[in-house]
């Protein structure tokens, strides 16, 4: 092996190396034909729809404020009613321009609703959101024969019922002053009953069991060193809050978690599309309790005074 | 915050000293007694001491009488007066020789090394005596040249042993620089294995680890972010070096507490019989070293200093912004401090500031800070009454890194290390043995403003008790080196024990060693490698298990096993080549969670990942007419990480990815030659795309978990991603020239060079902002021109 034969490969390797490499440019975003995300709820308690649009862009720019270059309509597929919605352009704190569609329009019951949203290039993103069932939430009478029980129930079985959530406040005495006077403190709580709702063939099921709410704000309260048991609890109220939903609207495991829906397509009903558009309606209601029943739980039901 | 921090940090230190002084209270055959371990250190430290009444030992020191200077890789040996060989050594980097074992009798003591008059003296040795012969080399003026031939045959391109590789000054200087100094990094740039962030950001990646997987240490002094933000420069100037041992993996039980690889930098002493000195100058940087005694023959300095001087130089020149500014200094006092015995106490600063990313109308810039501190003594001593040296080392090592503006950082990190070692090598017959302990009191400080595990900010405080024996036996032509680290982590009571082992089997002109290690460690740096820009990196540690705390950190405690097969050849004396083969095992590595929020909402996952590939380097060298080598190296890496929802998004548990340090190929050559009285050096360089992700576009996220109302609902601008690391950069190659030339002025040498960076201005990419598109190429077509003028 000689100088010159060793020389002569290692220009020719350098060579070879050199031309395979001669490309700089780099494609970051490849692009997608899919033209718009849209984002929102159909609810049909409201007599206006709102829509978020997002146009998929090949870079994350703030965007100019101005109207999309696009047309968004939402049919309904039982009366074959159009309706045109109309952009609106928000610019947030971030200067970052933003565009919600609305539309004046009060969905119906059970009624399935095409929304299109058409760029000025022609490409078309659509979702088909069904509005789901009229309902109503009903509460049953205590059941005090074995603790005090409070049965819920929402009738006609709507497809799904989420966050459903027990709202519950109490007072307890924290001291007294000069005069003899309680000292007061109100506490709120709020806590998930997506676990415990149950549906039957009357409808989605849910019991309260009022010495496990009174248990709960008690273990609370003992770690508040300024608590005085003997005074008791004072019962506040009782309420349960639940949103019937769509067929469509079920995230992953039931669970909303963000870095989890983040990524596109993980709760998405949009075609040529991403995104999500729900359809639901809020469900409340407020237990009002005779004394006795609250007396019965560990609550008081009425305060002390000076 | 910082009071219970403070807590938590007390109870590691005495759960760890009592736990620790509870075993060693233990009575004997008890459950709680388990020092096996120590007995048999303890045991094989004591069997040469009992052996050594029978016998006589020769140490000593090895300098050069012009400058006092240790001299490395003198031959020492000790003769019959027939000429017969006794038995003989070679000095190490301190010029320390030590023979033992030694028969009584009356022998010749010789040293020799080529470039060097041949040094002998008569030896009369008693039983039990060690005496120490300290000894002074005179410069043969007339083979000067061969001592060049002779230093550089022990380092030199292909000469890689086990993963391990010595780097000397010579070495760097052939490495074209807009510098006439060279610098450190710029020949760890050309090593196979070794990926870097270019020539801004200072990261070495090497086979497969994170910068902060890498040990790096200056004079025993750990440094925690070393190199400077512009990638030409480290805190390893080639003016102040001795050497710098590379070990790109499966490294011996004398390094621990980094998983990757050892940058081992050892500097020179200053000259201690008169005074020399430089100073240079460039469109980057300006230094100025000074050396001499400060008690001639026995007490020397030697100091430097560098700051950048682009503002001024390289940005004018370019016409292009370059928002960098660092700089170092460097201080040490050499003394020999008796016969037996030498003191080093060494000091560096060094300071980065710079911003990687201009600022564009959707990203502000974000300036990054860094500091790094050390200082430290070592005290290296020859006792009289056993065949060993001892090495103590007390050092001090601070790193504070900020993110931010100067007034308000938004990321601030501060690690310190305060570390006592002691080291002790034992020389027998065919038989020496290492051993070494060190204590290290570790404090991290963090503010992160909610990132990495929602971590707002952390202060803990961390010892370390490390303890190693590596005995090394020369049985024919085969080197075994096996060894044991154990390791005592305030993460639990027992030791971590990373077994070791290194060979070489050398068969005349081929070579085949091997290694293969575990390694752990508990102080890791986080950093978002998702973004090449980020160089923010944050030094904590890995913590116990607490219920009441989830930390996706906790108990897991990173973990790399390497194994490395290598051949060497050198079939002719111009000639030589090598190819090795690694493969490393990592586990538990932290990365950040696969997200598609665009920026930094980073939580951190658990990964493992695996990293396999081989070197092969060329080497030609017929100096001082031309030097050449050319090395490629092939390496893979990959991560997996388990994600709850990546089934859910890819249809599969396990995320596998190439990490965007995964450079498969590299090619790097080097060519050195004269021309009419000119050193001229080419150095071309080729790297293939580092994997980046790509994206589809970009829209917006609102959670829908309720009766939303989409005009007030705060929504989050979105990537939308094919996949993690999908697709894969342009690839990287630049061709850099050096010539100079030194010319002699009255009583001073004055070198000039000219280079070019980038000779054929290929717009090789730093980072791509894939949120903006917008695009940071790595530095141009760059003429310059350096001097530096020296005396002696």
């Amino acid at each position: 092996m000689s100088f010159v034969s060793i020389s002569r490969a290692v220009f020719y390797v350098a060579v070879a190396f050199v031309l395979s490499g001669c490309e700089e440019d780099v494609t970051a975003v490849v692009g997608t034909e899919h033209p718009f995300s849209m984002w929102g709820v159909l609810n049909p308690l409201s007599d206006t729809q709102y829509v978020r649009v997002f146009p998929i862009e090949g870079t994350l720019n703030r965007g100019e404020p101005l109207p999309l270059d696009a047309r968004f309509v939402s049919t309904d597929l039982e009366t074959g009613e159009e309706q045109l919605w109309r952009d609106s352009v928000l610019v947030d704190e971030r200067g970052i321009v933003g565009h919600v569609f609305y539309a004046p329009l009060t969905v119906d019951y059970q009624h399935t609703y095409a929304l299109a949203i058409t760029g000025g290039h022609g490409a078309t993103a659509s979702t088909e959101v069904e509005v789901p069932i009229r309902t109503t939430l009903t509460l049953v009478e205590p059941d005090t024969s074995v603790g005090v029980i409070l049965p819920g129930l929402v009738l006609n079985n709507p497809p799904r019922l989420v966050r459903n959530e027990l709202t519950f406040g109490a007072s307890y005495i924290r001291g007294f002053t000069d005069g003899g006077c309680p000292l007061y403190v109100y506490r709120q709580y709020s806590v998930s009953y997506d676990d415990r709702i149950r549906e039957r063939e009357d409808g989605w099921w849910f019991v309260v069991n009022l010495r496990e709410v009174h248990g709960f704000v008690e273990t609370r309260a003992l770690e508040d060193p300024f608590y005085l048991p003997p005074f008791g609890i004072t019962f506040g109220f009782l309420r349960f809050d639940t949103i019937v939903a769509n067929e469509a609207w079920n995230p992953p495991n039931g669970i909303y978690d963000p870095n989890v829906l983040v990524e596109p397509g993980t709760l998405s009903n949009v075609e040529n599309g991403f995104g999500f558009v729900g359809a639901g309606y809020r469900l409340s209601r407020t237990w009002t309790l005779l004394n006795h029943v609250v007396e019965k739980s560990g609550f008081r039901a009425d305060y002390v005074s000076c | 915050m910082r009071r219970l921090a403070f807590v938590r940090a007390t109870t590691i230190h005495s759960s760890f000293f009592s736990g620790l002084v509870d075993q060693l209270k233990a009575p004997f055959g008890s459950a709680a007694w388990r020092p096996g371990w120590l007995l048999l250190v303890l045991g094989c430290l004591l069997v040469p001491a009992s052996a050594h009444a029978q016998v006589a030992t020769v140490n000593g020191f090895v300098v050069d009488q012009e400058d006092r200077q240790p001299l490395e890789l003198v031959n020492v040996v000790l003769q019959e007066f027939s000429g017969a060989v006794v038995k003989g050594t070679v000095t190490d980097r301190d010029g320390l020789f030590l023979i033992s074992q030694i028969p009584p009798g009356t022998f010749v003591l010789r040293a020799t090394f080529i470039g060097y008059e041949t040094y002998a003296d008569t030896l009369s040795l008693e039983a039990g005596e060690t005496y120490t012969q300290n000894i002074t080399l005179a410069p043969d003026q007339a083979l000067l040249d061969e001592v060049v031939v002779q230093t550089e045959r022990e380092s030199g391109a292909a000469r890689v042993t086990a993963g391990q590789q010595t780097v000397r000054p010579a070495d760097i200087e052939l490495i074209p620089a807009p510098d006439v100094s060279g610098d450190l990094v710029g020949y760890l740039t050309t090593l196979p294995g070794i990926v870097s962030t270019g020539d801004r950001g200072g990261q070495l990646f090497i086979r497969g680890g994170e910068p902060s997987q890498n040990l790096v240490q200056l004079d025993g002094m750990m440094l925690y972010q070393p190199f400077h933000i512009l990638g030409f420069y480290s805190a390893f100037p080639s003016d102040i070096l001795s050497r710098a041992d590379i070990y790109a993996g499966g490294y011996g039980a004398r390094f621990g507490e980094r998983i990757s690889s050892v940058i081992d930098v050892w500097t020179r002493t200053g000259n201690k019989r008169r005074f020399a000195g430089a100073a240079s100058l460039s469109p980057f940087l300006g230094s100025v070293q000074l050396e001499g005694p400060l008690i001639p023959n026995r007490v020397s300095f030697l100091f430097s200093v560098r700051e950048s001087m682009i503002e001024r130089g390289a940005e004018p020149l370019l016409d292009e912004r370059l928002p960098f500014n660092f700089g170092d200094i460097f201080g040490k006092i050499h003394a020999d401090v008796s016969t037996r015995a030498r003191l080093s106490v060494s000091a560096i600063n060094t300071h980065d500031r710079g911003t990687l990313v201009e600022a564009s109308p959707e990203t502000p810039s974000e300036e990054i800070r860094w500091e790094n501190t050390a200082f430290g003594a070592r005290y290296l001593y020859l006792p009289s009454f056993l065949p060993v040296s001892a090495d103590v080392r007390v050092t001090h090592s601070r790193l504070d890194t900020e993110l931010g503006t100067m007034d308000a950082p938004s990321r601030t990190s501060s690690i310190s290390n305060t570390s006592i070692s002691l080291d002790g090598t034992f020389a027998r017959d065919e038989t020496s043995t290492e051993a070494g302990l060190a204590l290290r009191f570790i404090s991290s400080d963090t503010a992160l403003g909610g990132l990495f595990q929602n971590t707002e900010s952390k202060s803990v405080g961390i010892d370390h008790l490390a303890f190693y024996f590596e005995p090394e036996w020369l049985i024919g032509r085969l080197h075994i080196q096996p060894g044991i680290r154990a390791q005592w982590f305030a993460i639990r009571i027992d030791p971590f024990l990373e077994p070791r082992l290194r060979l070489e089997w050398d068969l005349g002109n081929h070579t085949i060693s091997g290694a293969a290690g575990r390694y752990v460690q508990e102080i890791i740096g986080l950093s978002d490698r998702r973004d090449a820009a980020s160089i923010f990196t944050a030094w904590t540690n890995i913590p116990k298990f607490n219920p009441g705390q989830p930390d996706v950190l906790a108990d897991n405690i990173p973990a790399a096993t390497h194994a490395i097969l290598g051949y060497r050849t050198t079939p002719t004396d111009w000639l030589e080549l090598s190819v090795e083969g690694f493969y490393k095992w990592l586990d538990n590595l932290f990365v950040s969670e696969w997200t598609a929020f665009p920026r930094f909402t980073t939580r951190l996952q658990r990964a493992t990942g695996r990293s396999f590939g081989f070197d092969t380097r060329l080497e030609l060298r017929r100096q001082p007419y031309f030097y050449s080598y050319i090395n490629y190296g092939f390496s893979n890496t990959q991560y997996e990480a388990k994600q709850e929802a990546l089934e859910l998004w890819y249809g599969e548990e396990t995320l596998r990815f190439r990490p965007p340090h995964d450079r498969r190929h590299q090619v790097n050559a080097l060519l050195s030659t004269q021309l009419y009285g000119f050193d001229v050096s080419f150095r071309w360089e080729f790297g293939s795309g580092l994997p980046f992700s790509r994206a589809l576009g970009f829209d917006g996220f609102v959670l829908i978990d309720d009766i939303v109302d989409v005009i007030n609902e705060p929504y989050s601008r979105r990537v939308i991603y094919e996949r993690p690391y999908n697709a894969v950069l342009p690839t990287y190659h630049r061709l850099d020239v050096s010539v100079d030339r030194t010319f002699a002025v009255g009583q001073l040498d004055v070198t000039v060079l000219g280079s070019v960076i980038n000779v054929y201005d290929r717009r090789n990419l730093f980072y791509l902002d894939v949120f903006t598109l917008q695009r940071v190429d790595q530095l141009p077509f760059i003429p310059s021109l350096g001097i530096k003028v020296s005396f002696d």
